[in-house]
């Protein structure tokens, strides 16, 4: 490493050295590597650069750290619902593998609970695997934050019981949190979500007829009472 | 090997005009005649002459009309092009003149000695057809350095020799491509088109090398072409991002000259879009070409080349395939001839199973329509030799499975929710058989799946509403749908446009 190079990174000098073919530079891969750490580590979060990372790993795959790639996953679940966790997954060359690193399968694992919405067992499995975030700035409270965005999608009404159990937390106080940063209501033992009524409603979509698709007939039918 | 091994007494008389012929025009740069020659001409004497065995050797091309490296380069291109099609397909030496024939052609293009443009016009669709069958010949090589099983020691040994002088490397691939963009400028010169700068502006934007017709398009191909070779590498990422800048209006119009260039662009972006799960997205692409080729059939199927024709029809076999998951995944209202169309092809005893959350059926339906995935680094060549060549597909499968694997219980669940407008959750888990708990998550997983599928705002006017909607409030599940009322005006447009065409076909006649 340079001495420019060194930590802390800036976004704009790392995609200056993802120009191009640059990016397929072998020498670039330290340096990506620190910039995953520094993201943990700040909880920052830079796809282009993990995706360039990734790629590398591909195209030289005796180099590949298994942490990183670790790391560059879990990050990918700090973003739910974007799609990176998928495309991160994509590139994994060892995808298959029985010998594939078992933390990496954890962690596939592990979005896929999220993904199916099972967060009871989620945050079960978390713990058996909290070395696996402890570096990690905020990652609980991005997850949180993408299961909230989910309840506001799913949800009128639903007990504070249930909504504590989808979050992980235990405290009264942790919930109330939560709620006062949804914009939620707490109504007794059932927190208003949202009014649902508006947004999924039976709806009969009328044909728009476009203006400029009537062009060529009204010219006919004009043509025609021409004659 | 003397050149008389290379005769050019064997080449039949009118073989000799018609090369004359094209030498002729591509000197002269008459962009009109090359074309004909190119497509045509080409098209004809190799029915009669050439249909299974190899165009005469370059040599003897080279005999017979005098020294001119432009014009043999590009031959060969041709002659190379031609090989592969024939049965016993290319040879290991084959693989090698091909690969470094267009590494002459791209010298000669990207690296010319006075650093001006090269003077060379070309047709659009020539233009395209090097860039696609490039590509298309790395990761046929790539497909075929990964099947050692059956191979013999001497081709063994020759593979592994190409290894250590990197042909058909990836990079060398990826680096032509790279570079046309960038002497090209066609990136920028797409932005300043996007923000409706002048004509004028966009080509002084452009540069020397990118006011030029030759480099614009192959710049532009170019883009198109990364965004096929990233998304056979799995890099949904970077395949996304070499089109970021191309719009719709910059499709439909680069197609004008090469059909095939649009439907390769639509094809990839929708994979993307599907690999990535924002099905409408991809619902969105597929609908764009696959009435693109409905509606232009007449004028793409033009060519004189069955085997171009055969190409459409099975890129429109694999799109219907691709529409039917996608729609599966997130049912809405699609164009009506489409749906049509869609049924015939897919058979509605595999769109059924695809309902039912059949995994086996979904395997199938992407293998056969799936991208050809590679992987960029070979195999090691060492025992035991066996075939690899699968893997970058199975892996993308894999991934693909995973998020079948989460989604496989929803359709099943939405069939039950079309029939109600209420229900309690204690009802309805009892019809799918799962706890109360369970239906929760897969409701929730339904909404979620149902919220992200688009890369576009719900209030944009084209969004495709899903079928079916809903949301939980405390114990009951709540359903809306949404009904589309039939679209008589847009099918009596497209009727009365038919009949307007129709007319002027019959009355210049």
């Amino acid at each position: 490493m340079t001495a420019e190079m060194s930590a802390p990174f800036d976004p704009k000098s790392i995609h200056d050295r993802l120009k191009d073919m640059n990016r397929y530079n072998p020498e670039n891969q330290p340096i990506l590597e620190e910039y995953v750490l520094q993201q943990v580590r700040e909880g920052e979060y830079d796809l282009d650069a993990n995706m360039a990372l990734l790629k590398l790993y591909q195209f030289y795959p005796n180099s590949i750290r298994h942490e990183i790639v670790l790391y560059v996953l879990l990050k990918g679940m700090m973003v739910l619902p974007e799609p990176d966790f998928v495309m991160y997954k994509a590139l994994l060359s060892n995808l298959n593998d029985e010998d594939m690193d078992q933390s990496v399968r954890r962690s596939l694992e592990i979005h896929k609970l999220l993904e199916q919405c099972n967060y009871p067992k989620f945050w079960e499995a978390l713990q058996i695997e909290h070395d696996m975030i402890a570096e990690f700035a905020g990652f609980e409270d991005a997850i949180r934050n993408h299961i909230c965005g989910v309840i506001t999608h799913s949800f009128q009404r639903l007990s504070r019981d249930l909504v504590k159990e989808f979050l992980g937390i235990q405290k009264e106080q942790d919930l109330n949190l939560w709620i006062e940063r949804f914009g939620w209501k707490a109504e007794q033992n059932v927190i208003f979500v949202t009014s649902q009524e508006d947004k999924v409603k039976s709806k009969s979509i009328v044909e728009k007829v476009d203006l400029s698709g009537l062009v060529s007939v009204m010219r006919l039918g004009a043509r025609k009472l021409g004659k | 090997m003397g050149s008389f091994e290379y005769d050019s007494s064997d080449i039949p008389d009118s073989v000799r005009s018609y090369l004359r012929g094209f030498q002729k025009a591509v000197d002269q740069q008459s962009v009109e005649e090359i074309l004909q020659n190119y497509e045509n001409d080409w098209n004809k004497i190799n029915e009669r002459y050439y249909k299974t065995t190899a165009w005469p050797h370059w040599k003897a091309v080279e005999e017979l009309l005098g020294p001119d490296e432009v014009f043999i380069l590009l031959y060969k291109e041709l002659y190379f092009r031609h090989v592969y099609m024939l049965q016993n397909g290319p040879s290991h030496q084959d693989r090698t003149d091909s690969f470094n024939n267009y590494c002459e052609i791209f010298n000669y293009i990207l690296h010319p000695e006075d650093n001006q443009p090269v003077q060379l016009e070309l047709p659009n669709q020539w233009l395209w057809d090097i860039i696609d069958e490039f590509i298309y010949q790395f990761q046929n090589y790539s497909q075929y350095r990964s099947k050692l099983q059956s191979k013999s020691q001497e081709e063994i040994t020759a593979i592994s020799d190409a290894l250590d002088e990197n042909v058909w490397g990836v990079h060398s691939v990826l680096n032509v491509l790279q570079t046309l963009v960038t002497t090209s400028r066609i990136n920028q010169q797409l932005s300043a088109y996007n923000e409706k700068k002048s004509m004028d502006e966009v080509h002084d934007i452009g540069g020397i090398f990118g006011q030029t017709q030759l480099y614009k398009m192959l710049g532009y191909f170019s883009l198109i072409g990364l965004l096929r070779l990233q998304c056979q590498l799995g890099d949904y990422h970077q395949a996304m991002k070499a089109i970021e800048n191309v719009s719709l209006r910059m499709k439909t119009t680069a197609a004008s000259d090469a059909a095939d260039c649009l439907i390769s662009t639509y094809y990839y972006e929708a994979w993307c879009k599907i690999m990535t799960r924002k099905y409408q997205d991809a619902i969105d692409a597929l609908q764009e070409v696959l009435l693109y080729i409905e509606r232009g059939r007449k004028t793409i199927l033009n060519k004189e080349s069955q085997y171009k024709n055969d190409m459409l029809n099975k890129m429109q076999d694999k799109m219907f395939n691709m529409l039917a998951m996608c729609i599966v995944l997130y049912p809405c209202r699609i164009d009506e001839s489409l749906e049509q169309s869609m049924k015939e092809k897919v058979t509605f005893d595999k769109l059924n199973r695809m309902q039912d959350g059949d995994v086996k059926i979904f395997e199938e339906i992407f293998n056969f329509c799936s991208p050809k995935f590679v992987s960029p680094t070979p195999p090691a060549i060492v025992p035991p030799f066996i075939n690899t060549h699968l893997e970058p597909t199975v892996r993308q499968w894999k991934v693909l499975e995973d998020e079948l694997e989460i989604q496989s219980k929803i359709p099943g669940t939405r069939r039950y929710l079309k029939l109600y407008t209420t229900m309690p959750l204690s009802k309805l888990a009892g019809f799918l058989d799962v706890t109360e708990q369970e239906l929760v998550s897969l409701l929730m997983t339904a909404k979620y799946k149902l919220k992200n599928a688009s890369s576009q705002s719900e209030t944009a006017d084209d969004f495709l509403h899903p079928e079916v909607d809903f949301f939980i409030d405390d114990k009951m599940v709540h359903i809306a749908d949404t009904r589309v009322g039939s679209r008589y005006g847009e099918q009596f447009i497209r009727k009365i446009n038919k009949f307007i065409e129709m007319e002027k076909v019959i009355t210049t006649q």
